[in-house]
């Protein structure tokens, strides 16, 4: 009863917004007897879909390993106390960054005109030559670290703060020593935290619009950009139904991914208590 | 009379930053007999279990098994089964993965692990639920099978660190009876650490009482109530009365003290307050001079007194303690 | 605690990893306040030029371009809005899942999941083709931005509500009023809110740093908030756009820090985290 205001909200603007995309999607293309389901993931849409669940995978494993590292470095820090309430607010606002302030931020870091790009030429390191650039596969993969890492970090730390002193310690009085301990109690119980942070890094990758359009040229291959190209504001392109299709498959792919996540937390979860 | 797995503290001293958890310990631990250490909270229980299990280093002092000095072996090389206050099991793992664990690590055949991890099941009478997840288990049975994991690897010593503060009173006892007759069963030398006087005097062999970091006195649980070397211990193990009755200071435990409801002795009172404990009953009497006592009475039917009773006040025939 | 570790000093790994992490978080925020507050070249930057001509002149003409204030406004307005309906949705939900519905709590924490799995680039496009037929003055407003950017905000400011409320024994506070005689409005404007300002204060907070951020729904409706502005300037001043966007990542800090640090004040320490997500 007292939840009808927020079910009539999110039905409203989450959920009927969704269904309709659905309905659009389905509904009967104009000039082409496949439909705009069936054509978003063949060609060189597929590609695109390709391309993006790799970039999605790739910075998504990168920034896996980087924050568990992270938290297990911050993990081990006690003595400036500050360290870790510090990295975790950073984290925080860092997480949460994506769109043209971090895109402005990496080329003025690491464009053809960037700081670093400058200071790495004084020692004879040729960024551009090397063919990297902020906005080609590599170089977007290294902006969405920016806040893939701190994600991670967000996820991982209350998994590496519930694993209990005396777990390690029991596990050294049966015979296991740190590297034991690692593999056989350790890593098994932060396993559905880790990989729940993975996948939940890659749905955060997959739909990230903002960070991709401002990086132009190396974004435009990406599913969310793509999408807003069939879909332009004014612009007729004829194709809208293909945009409306990409964005029903993205939908159901953060379903899969999501839930999976969701799975995952519930178990890790269970354990702590 | 020494054991080749006798084990000892040589005057150990552990101090974290500015407090001395650990002052000057000397221990000496029986090849088979169950220890109590006892104790007030923070009086260094903890420390001297810990360090025993390798946790913490003394900062000076050693610590041996039979003539092996181990002060220096990281936790890992040693002997040594613990029981923590709780949650101590691996989330992940099966009751019989955890109980095989030690096992699989001394890589034992995985034949005999599991052998072996349900016959310590069977001994603490877990064999019914060998595939659960410690999450799936009551507090009692988590601290059964966390001694079963312990003991499995057959240590030289069990250490356990209040294994029963999580559990309530009726599983207290019975998990408190387990581990007393597991332990004398299997021969294991086990180190127990309280700060339940009554659980110190029901389980132990021997009792070790210590405050801040020393050690108070050592004995079995009828010397230490019995003959206390020092008033903290008479204080600490078990109640005690100080009264002054014809010019003459007395020590007594409640128990005996007697009570009569007839007031022709000259040493009268009122019974201000009583409290019922099922084979007992405590009186708090008022003596008419402004001392109060606590007296204990075995409980049978109809021998209750009321609030508000006059009494008088004996002293049982037992030798008083001695004023400490 | 005593711990196994607290024994071993911090590894020399541990320190490596953060500051090589810190290295790669702080350099790229280091070249945009350069570039943004510098007017030299990058191609002409040594040790001789390294503190020449430092200035806020790009910044300064921002704000006097005739199209910044229009955009700092409407993210304003939209900002308190956004704050409005999300309290007026979201604390009556976060009351009644904590009062009524314990059971339905995780649901509904589910449910405030939703805006990851419908992106935003999804949902604006759904919300187009939704709209479009039905109501398309609605999408013609400005303020249409509102209930988007309360849906994506969603995740953050149910847990902190929640978080507030579970930190205090609500249903205790309530009897206790309504048992004096007070009716359900004044127990909730004195009794409860009150009790959870922090949280509140925090939840707002949130909110806000989600309006200023946004960027794909307004960019898709066409709709000149302050981050498409930001945007759109950066052909014409650069400097200035870049000045503007480190302003308000300062101002995101800023809220966010207060936010976390009220969170720290009100509730137990496990919950403090819920910065981004789930
Ligand atoms: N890691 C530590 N850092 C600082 N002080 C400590 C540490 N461990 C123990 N202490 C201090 O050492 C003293 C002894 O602690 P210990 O844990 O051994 O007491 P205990 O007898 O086990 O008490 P309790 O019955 O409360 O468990 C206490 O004053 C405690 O505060
Ligand atoms: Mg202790």
């Amino acid at each position: 009863m007292g939840l009808v205001p927020f079910a009539a909200f999110v039905g409203l603007f989450l959920i009927w917004p969704a269904v309709s995309l659905f309905r659009l999607a389905v509904r009967p293309t104009r000039n082409s007897n496949i439909s705009a389901m069936r054509e978003a993931v063949t060609g060189s849409y597929l590609d695109s879909f390709l391309y993006t669940i790799k970039l999605s995978f790739l910075s998504a494993l990168l920034g896996a390993i980087c924050g568990t590292f992270l938290t297990a470095a911050v993990m081990r820090v006690e003595r400036p106390a500050w360290v870790r309430q510090a990295v975790s607010s950073f984290a925080g606002v860092a997480a949460n960054l994506g769109g043209i302030p971090l895109a402005f931020a990496f080329l003025a870091a690491l464009g053809t005109q960037g700081l670093v790009t400058k200071a790495l030429s004084w020692f004879g390191i040729d960024l551009i030559g090397a063919g990297f650039t902020i906005s080609n596969f590599a170089g977007i993969t290294l902006v969405y670290l920016y806040f893939q890492i701190p994600l991670m970090f967000l996820v991982t730390l209350p998994a590496f703060e519930g694993l209990r002193p005396t777990w390690r310690e029991a596990a050294a009085n049966l015979g296991a020593g740190p590297t034991r301990y690692w593999r056989h109690i350790g890593l098994p119980i932060l396993a559905p935290a880790l990989l729940g942070g993975f996948l939940l890094l890659f749905a955060n990758a997959f739909s990230a619009y903002a960070t991709a359009y401002a990086l132009s040229s190396g974004g435009a291959r990406l599913i969310p950009v793509q999408i807003r190209f069939f879909l332009q504001g004014n612009t007729i392109t004829g194709k809208d139904n293909l945009g409306y299709a990409m964005a029903a498959w993205m939908i159901i792919l953060m379903i899969a991914v999501m839930g999976a996540y969701l799975l995952l937390r519930k178990r890790a979860e269970q354990w702590q208590r | 009379m020494s054991h080749p797995k006798d084990m000892y503290f040589e005057s150990v001293t552990k101090t974290f930053d500015a407090t001395v958890a650990l002052e000057n310990f000397s221990l000496t631990v029986r090849s088979g007999e169950l220890l109590t250490l006892l104790g007030p909270s923070g009086c260094g229980k903890t420390t001297a279990l810990r360090i025993a299990a390798g946790f913490e280093r003394p900062d000076t002092g050693r610590v041996l098994v039979g003539a092996v000095d181990i002060t220096n072996q990281p936790p890992h090389l040693r002997q040594m089964g613990m029981v923590f206050q709780s949650y101590s099991l691996f989330p992940h793992l099966s009751v019989i993965d955890n109980v095989t664990f030690g096992l699989r690590m001394k890589r034992v055949a995985s034949q005999e692990q599991r052998m072996r991890g349900l016959r310590m099941l069977e001994l603490v009478r877990m064999e019914g639920l060998t595939d659960r997840l410690p999450h799936q288990l009551s507090g009692g049975q988590q601290q059964r099978v966390a001694l079963a994991r312990a003991l499995a690897t057959q240590p030289d010593v069990l250490l356990l660190d209040e294994p029963l503060s999580a559990l309530d009173a009726k599983v207290r006892a019975e998990v408190r009876d387990e581990i007393r007759t597991l332990t004398t069963r299997l021969g294991t030398t086990t180190v127990f650490v309280t700060h339940d006087q009554e659980e110190a005097l029901g389980i132990s062999d021997r009792i070790c009482v210590m405050n801040k970091g020393i050690v108070e006195q050592v004995g079995s649980p009828t010397e230490i109530y019995d003959h206390p070397r020092s008033s903290f211990v008479a204080d600490f193990v078990g109640e005690l009365n100080r009264i002054r009755l014809g010019g003459v200071d007395l020590v007594v435990r409640p128990e005996q003290v007697i009570l009569d409801n007839c007031h022709t002795a000259d040493t009268g009172g009122e019974i201000v307050a009583t409290s019922f404990h099922g084979s007992f009953m405590r009186y708090q009497v008022r003596l008419d001079d402004g001392q109060a006592v606590t007296a204990i009475a075995k409980h049978t039917p109809g021998s209750g007194m009321r609030a508000g009773t006059r009494v008088t006040v004996k002293i049982g025939d037992e030798k008083h303690e001695r004023s400490v | 605690m005593a711990t196994l570790t607290n024994r071993l000093k911090t590894p020399l790994w541990a320190w490596v990893v953060i500051t090589l992490a810190a290295i790669f978080f702080v350099l790229p925020m280091l070249a945009m306040a350069r570039f943004a507050f510098q007017r030299v070249p990058v191609a002409l930057l040594g040790r001789n030029t390294l503190f020449d001509r430092w200035t806020l002149d790009g910044l300064v003409d921002m704000f006097r371009d005739p199209d910044f204030r229009p955009a700092l406004w409407l993210s304003l307005r939209i900002s308190v809005l956004t704050v409005a309906l999300t309290l007026l949705v979201m604390l009556p939900t976060a009351l009644w899942v904590n009062v009524q519905a314990p059971r339905l709590r995780s649901m509904v924490e589910t449910a405030t999941l939703l805006p990851y799995v419908i992106p935003p680039i999804a949902l604006v496009v759904g919300a187009g083709g939704a709209f479009r037929d039905l109501a398309p003055w609605f999408l013609r407003s400005d303020y249409c931005l509102v209930p988007f950017y309360a849906v994506l905000a969603m995740p953050f400011t149910f847990r902190s509500l929640d978080t507030g409320l579970r930190s205090i024994d609500l249903k205790t506070l309530i009897e206790a009023s309504r048992s004096l005689g007070a009716p359900p409005t004044t127990t909730l404007l004195r009794v409860v809110v009150p009790n959870i300002s922090s949280a509140l204060l925090g939840t707002i907070f949130l909110t806000i740093t989600v309006v200023l951020g946004e960027f794909t729904i307004a960019s898709l409706l066409l709709k000149p908030t302050l981050p498409l502005y930001m945007s759109y300037s950066q052909g014409r001043n650069p400097q200035g756009a870049l000045g503007l966007a480190i302003l308000l990542l300062a101002l995101t800090t800023l809220l966010f820090f207060a936010a976390t640090r009220l969170r720290r004040r009100g509730a137990d320490r496990k919950m403090i985290r819920i910065g981004a997500m789930p």
